[in-house]
Formats: structure tokens, C-alpha cells, sequence
């Protein structure tokens, strides 16, 4: 029985190093992806904090949840403590997704190096 | 944290290969076992033993017994690494939750030491139980209890108190990096184990075929 892929190709030790660099860069990029969505609803959430206060009165306290207990605070220092943490998150958000930018890369790389030298031996996407 | 496996599977053809048989490579076999012997006993990232790796495999596995054997060795290491695993994992997601909580605690004091320069008092209604809110006014904000565990509530003047949630987070960043580096690690081994029974399977194949012919 031959088939397309019958050449036999063995695995040196730095073939086993780029298959464990992506397999780490792979596992790296999931939990990424999910902490940035994470994130981004959480961003929406407080953008839409944020839309809901316009309608307030200036004069009329706001109670805002921080942890387990609401705070009534006017309306000034509510929008402060939210415009704080929208800065926070938004921060955190871009680290996150220059790391995924630059994994997606190297991933790239890797992903053309082994395909090239496997083929179709290898599955490198879920 | 999502673990994704990757899939190897390597086919082989080729079966015209001479087989060579002789008392030098029967010496390397023995060797190979010993070092995979010396790397077991090597204590780094929390006693993890390092996976075996085989160079040539060709040239080392010539029998099919050792196929077998080896194998049988290969797959039980894979079934310890991925117990650790889930063991490191579930430390991680554990240290990771506590984040969010030490952030939302910070969060609190900030609030009321922005509170505190307001001047003032502050009402707020605190959380009695799931669903129940009971209202407080809150006028001294010099000083908070943080409860530090072990039925253990301390009181610390705010600025205090900050600087230990502070601490308390950067610590368990630290934390999460360490146990990173294992989990890296130990995925490295787990990778590597993979791919080695996908080869010493396919190469176990190859001899069966050899022997029959």
C-alpha cells in the first residue's frame, strides 16, 4: 500500500523543539483568547454604565457595587470610579493583546516549518 | 486553563529498509535505557522527571520486543504527566481566582479613601446574606479590618491596609509566573512523550511488518 505520504521522515531534536514551542505558544493563545474576551465584555459592561449616568440627574447620588457591598456616591466621583477602571481594563486588554499578536506570529513561523518538513503527518490546527 | 492537544500521527511506508543487527547497537540500547534511567532521578521544576527523547530511532529500537517494552514505559510516563497536569492546573485556576477578589478589595479601599478626601460620610448598603442588604453609614474611614484568615480580622489604618492587599496581589502574580514556567514545562515533556509514542508505535509497525516478511 503506497500513498502520497509514504517518504519516511523521523523527528531530530530540534524538530522536537519547535512541535514543543508551539505546543506551548498553542496553549498560551486559548487562555489569551479567553481573557481578553473576558475583558472585552467587561468593558462593555462599564461602557454601558457609563451611557445609562448621562441620563442622571447631577444632584442625585449613585449607587455603585464595588466586591459585595454599594456604595452611594454623587454622580461626579461614580463616573471617576468608573472611568478609572475602564482605563485599568483597556491597559490590561492591550498587553494581553500584543502578547496574542506576537504568539500568533511565532506561531505562524513554526506552523510553516513543520508543515514543510511533516506534511501531512502533522496536525498543527484544532 | 484549556489544554488543546496537538495530534501526531506518522505513517510509514517504507519497509525495504536493511535491518541491521549487531552487538554495537544492542550496546546503545542499553545505554539509551540507562541515561532515560539518570534523567529520571534529576529533580528541577518541582521533580518533574524529563521526557525521554529518541534521537535515532531507526538505529536504537531494532526489535520489536523493545518496541513493546518501550511502549509500555513510554505510555505510563505519559499517564503520570498528565496527573501532574491537572494537579498543577487546578493550582493555577486556584491562585488565579483569588486574583479578581484581592483587585476587588483594593478596589473598595481606594473608593474610600477617595471618599475620605471628598470628606463626609458614606452610606452604603452591605450584603447581610445572598439577596439581603442591610444600609450603614460609614464616618471613619482612617481606619478597616481586612480578615487574614484562620477567624483572624485585624484592623489597619487604610493606608496600611492598602499596601498589604498590594503586596498580597503582586505576590500571587508571582505565584502564577512560577507555576507558569512549570506548566510550560511540564507541557514540553507531555509534548514531547506524544509525539515519542506515535513514533515508537508507527516504528513498532514498521518491525512487525519487517518480521512477517
Amino acid at each position: 500500500m503506497k500513498t502520497a505520504f509514504d517518504k519516511e521522515v523521523d523527528v531530530t531534536f530540534e524538530d522536537q523543539e519547535s512541535i514543543n514551542e508551539f505546543g506551548k505558544l498553542n496553549l498560551r493563545f486559548h487562555e489569551l483568547k479567553t481573557e481578553i474576551t473576558n475583558y472585552t465584555n467587561e468593558l462593555q459592561n462599564l461602557d454601558d454604565c457609563q451611557t445609562e449616568m448621562i441620563l442622571f440627574d447631577e444632584d442625585q447620588p449613585v449607587l455603585v457595587l464595588v466586591s459585595d457591598s454599594f456604595l452611594s456616591l454623587d454622580k461626579q466621583m461614580a463616573e471617576e470610579l468608573i472611568e478609572t477602571k475602564i482605563q485599568k481594563i483597556t491597559k490590561n486588554k492591550d498587553t494581553l493583546s500584543e502578547e496574542l499578536n506576537k504568539i500568533e506570529e511565532r506561531m505562524d513561523v513554526l506552523k510553516k516549518l513543520l508543515y514543510a518538513k511533516f506534511g501531512k503527518s502533522i496536525n498543527l490546527d484544532d | 486553563m484549556k489544554t488543546k492537544n496537538l495530534f501526531f500521527f506518522f505513517v510509514f511506508v517504507d519497509i525495504d529498509e536493511e535491518k541491521l543487527k549487531d552487538e554495537q547497537t544492542q550496546k546503545k540500547i542499553e545505554e539509551k535505557k540507562q541515561i532515560s534511567k539518570d534523567d529520571d532521578s534529576k529533580k528541577i521544576h518541582r521533580g518533574i522527571p524529563k521526557a525521554l527523547f529518541l534521537n535515532d530511532i531507526r538505529n536504537e529500537i531494532l526489535e520489536i520486543e523493545d518496541a513493546e517494552q518501550l511502549l509500555l514505559k513510554v505510555q505510563q510516563q505519559y499517564t503520570k504527566y498528565k496527573l501532574m497536569e491537572s494537579s498543577l492546573h487546578s493550582q493555577y485556576a486556584q491562585i488565579k481566582g483569588k486574583i479578581p477578589r484581592l483587585e476587588e478589595d483594593l478596589e473598595m479601599i481606594y473608593a474610600l479613601k477617595k471618599k475620605k478626601e471628598q470628606g463626609g460620610e458614606l452610606t452604603t448598603q452591605f450584603k447581610v446574606a445572598d439577596l439581603v442588604y442591610s444600609t450603614a453609614v460609614v464616618e471613619n474611614f482612617d481606619y478597616v479590618s481586612l480578615w487574614l484568615g484562620a477567624n483572624v480580622m485585624l484592623e489597619y489604618p487604610i493606608d496600611e491596609a492598602a499596601k498589604l492587599l498590594e503586596n498580597n496581589i503582586s505576590n500571587a502574580k508571582k505565584t502564577i509566573e512560577e507555576l507558569l514556567s512549570d506548566i510550560n514545562y511540564l507541557k514540553d515533556q507531555i509534548t514531547t512523550t506524544e509525539v515519542t509514542i506515535s513514533r515508537v508505535y508507527n516504528h513498532s509497525v514498521k518491525l512487525n511488518r519487517l518480521k512477517k516478511k
